[in-house]
């Protein structure tokens, strides 16, 4: 019995345990997100407007969450005037030209002061200052913004209904081109031929693409033309060689165009050319005498033995090979 | 009679001899309100005049709170996770599931951790006491105490109220954390999210204020439902079926004045914000 008593005193006290470590945890984690147990100074705001921002509401330096608001009270002066608690780590930050402004966490989230800015030249931030305050635009302003945007909107839409009113009216080059059928039924022409065009623009595009594909084909001659250097080294110099050769000829030419030259004279002088045809015609006759007087030669005693041996010695080449 | 005096019982009247001073059911209404009152006033009364019976309350934190534990423990899980679960398509719809741990959180530290865990006991707790009570006084069990010179309403009474509001608010503890564990394996799963940037989320829209206004209403609660349970089983007539309904009626009326409770308490609460 005892033993029992004592069990359940021990499971109750682990019990308790156990739950109260739950809530000491949990209000640690607390405390450690709002910075309830680190220490921290208090700085002041003074705003015209706060949109909603209530006590505890987060404090932003940077983007990184530094503090949290001790109250929201008015002033004499009827102004909104905010204490925040700052986490005393971030006080070396903090520059006393430094602004505040209401911010939102998120598009829709709980207001937040925003601190920013400051020079690096300016004196820290001390307990107890007052920070200057820049005007939050807020709903108020989103909504003046959106205003304008509406105005802008409407100016835009009127715009376009006289648009289409002067359309319709047929008036203008759009509105007559939608009115006209004449003019309709031209601008079609010209779309179609405009068309033809680009369909005559467009082979032409895929013969220039075969020409070139082929003009790239290695081993064509063009190609070879195109992209062969020694090739058309060659060719260079071929060309060279054909540009002298035509000097030699136009020298030549004018050597024979030379009257005081011998070819220019048997060229240009008939008398002359009379006399070497003549001077032919007697060599031609002095050849067909001189081959009969060779013919008689062979038939003759004296010379026929030496013709005879060597028609002999011409018969039996032939057959030795 | 100690008892008798400080608890004092509506007197024996001849039938239909005595005149109603309002009505006979309107006297008989504030009769009970009386009743309860005193009852509550006794208890108070009770609770700090020695002796103190240590060892019933301890054996009643340990059916109160370790036998509810599992329970408790068990359905804070699921409730973390399905609460996760359900709320995930609403706000995936604007992008904002990164929203999900604080809005777990605050339903679950303001209230859903005081108040299920309220409703667990109410229906566990009471009910055990209302029938535990009812038997015993059916049975003339807590006469026999008073004749053995045992204090039975410090013995019954005062231990049982003392266990239900002492072992409520250590239970809710333990249902905000496996609550705030099944929200975080939803989120993990789904969104990878780490356990720290889970805890950091999800205490971020707490505050101070949150968490005490809970545990006050874990006492009170715990409270409520033990002097209901107590009120309800030391009252009970007619044998069994007052035992019957004495459980019966613990459970009903803690859990409806649980209700009451908690609008009045998130309504002072607000003033205080």
């Amino acid at each position: 019995m005892r033993s029992t008593k004592n069990r359940r005193a021990v499971v109750v006290g682990i019990v308790l345990v156990l739950g109260l470590l739950i809530f000491a945890v949990g209000i640690l984690t607390l405390g450690g997100q709002k910075h309830s147990f680190s220490s921290s100074f208090t700085l002041q705001a003074i705003f015209k407007d706060v949109n909603g921002l209530q006590k505890g509401n987060n404090i932003w330096y940077s983007g990184v969450k530094v503090g949290t608001i001790r109250s929201v009270g008015f002033s004499p002066a009827a102004e909104v005037v905010v204490t925040m608690s700052v986490d005393e780590t971030v006080q070396r930050f903090i520059h006393r030209d430094a602004l505040a402004k209401v911010g939102t966490d998120g598009l829709i989230g709980n207001r937040i002061i925003v601190l920013f800015g400051g020079s690096p030249t300016a004196p820290l931030v001390a307990d107890g200052d007052t920070l200057m305050v820049e005007s939050a635009s807020g709903l108020d302003g989103m909504m003046d913004t959106l205003k304008q945007n509406n105005r802008n909107l409407l100016a835009i839409t009127t715009s376009f209904r006289k648009l289409s009113d002067d359309l319709v009216m047929g008036k203008g080059t759009v509105g007559k081109l939608l009115t006209q059928d004449d003019l309709a039924n031209t601008l079609q022409d010209a779309l179609t031929a405009l068309q033809h065009a680009a369909k005559s623009a467009e082979s032409l595009t895929a013969h220039l693409d075969r020409f070139s594909q082929r003009l790239s084909t290695p081993g064509s001659f063009s190609n070879d033309l195109v992209s062969d250097t020694l090739v058309f080294h060659k060719l260079r110099e071929s060309a060279t060689d054909v540009k002298a050769a035509a000097a030699n000829i136009q020298a030549a030419t004018e050597k024979l165009n030379d009257p005081n030259s011998p070819l220019g004279l048997l060229l240009r002088d008939s008398a002359a050319a009379a006399n070497l045809r003549s001077t032919l015609h007697n060599l031609n006759s002095g050849t067909d005498k001189f081959d009969e007087d060779m013919e008689a030669m062979q038939h003759n005693f004296l010379l026929r033995g030496f013709f005879k041996k060597k028609k002999q010695q011409g018969a039996t080449l032939p057959a030795s090979k | 009679m100690d008892s008798e005096q400080s608890f004092p019982q509506p007197e024996s009247k001849p039938p239909g001899r005595e005149r109603p001073v309002l009505s006979a059911k309107l006297d008989a209404a504030f009769t009970s309100v009386y009743r309860v009152f005193a009852f509550l006033g006794r208890f108070f009364k009770e609770l700090f005049r020695p002796p103190y019976e240590f060892n019933e309350i301890i054996r009643q934190c340990y059916d109160v709170g370790y036998k509810s534990l599992f329970l408790i423990c068990m359905t804070a899980f699921i409730t973390g996770l399905v609460f996760t679960k359900q709320s995930r398509p609403s706000l995936s719809n604007f992008g904002a599931t990164s929203w999900l741990p604080s809005l777990v959180a605050i339903a679950i530290i303001r209230a859903l951790a005081p108040l299920v865990t309220a409703l667990i006991c109410a229906g566990k707790v009471g009910s055990q006491i209302g029938a535990e009570l009812g038997s015993m006084k059916v049975t003339e069990q807590i006469d026999a105490m008073e004749v053995s010179a045992t204090n039975p309403f410090k013995f019954l009474v005062v231990s049982r109220i003392l266990a239900t509001t002492i072992m409520i608010p250590v239970l809710m503890c333990f249902f905000a954390g496996f609550g705030l564990w099944g929200s975080y394996v939803d989120v993990h799963s789904n969104e990878s999210t780490s356990f720290t940037f889970f805890i950091e989320k999800a205490f971020e829209k707490i505050n101070f204020m949150d968490i005490w206004t809970s545990v006050v209403k874990a006492l009170v609660y715990g409270f409520t439902i033990g002097a209901v349970g107590c009120i309800r089983g030391y009252n009970a007539k007619q044998g069994t079926m007052g035992v019957g309904r004495a459980a019966n009626s613990a459970v009903v009326i803690s859990m409806f004045l649980i209700f009451i409770e908690e609008m009045l308490i998130v309504q002072i609460a607000n003033v205080f914000r």
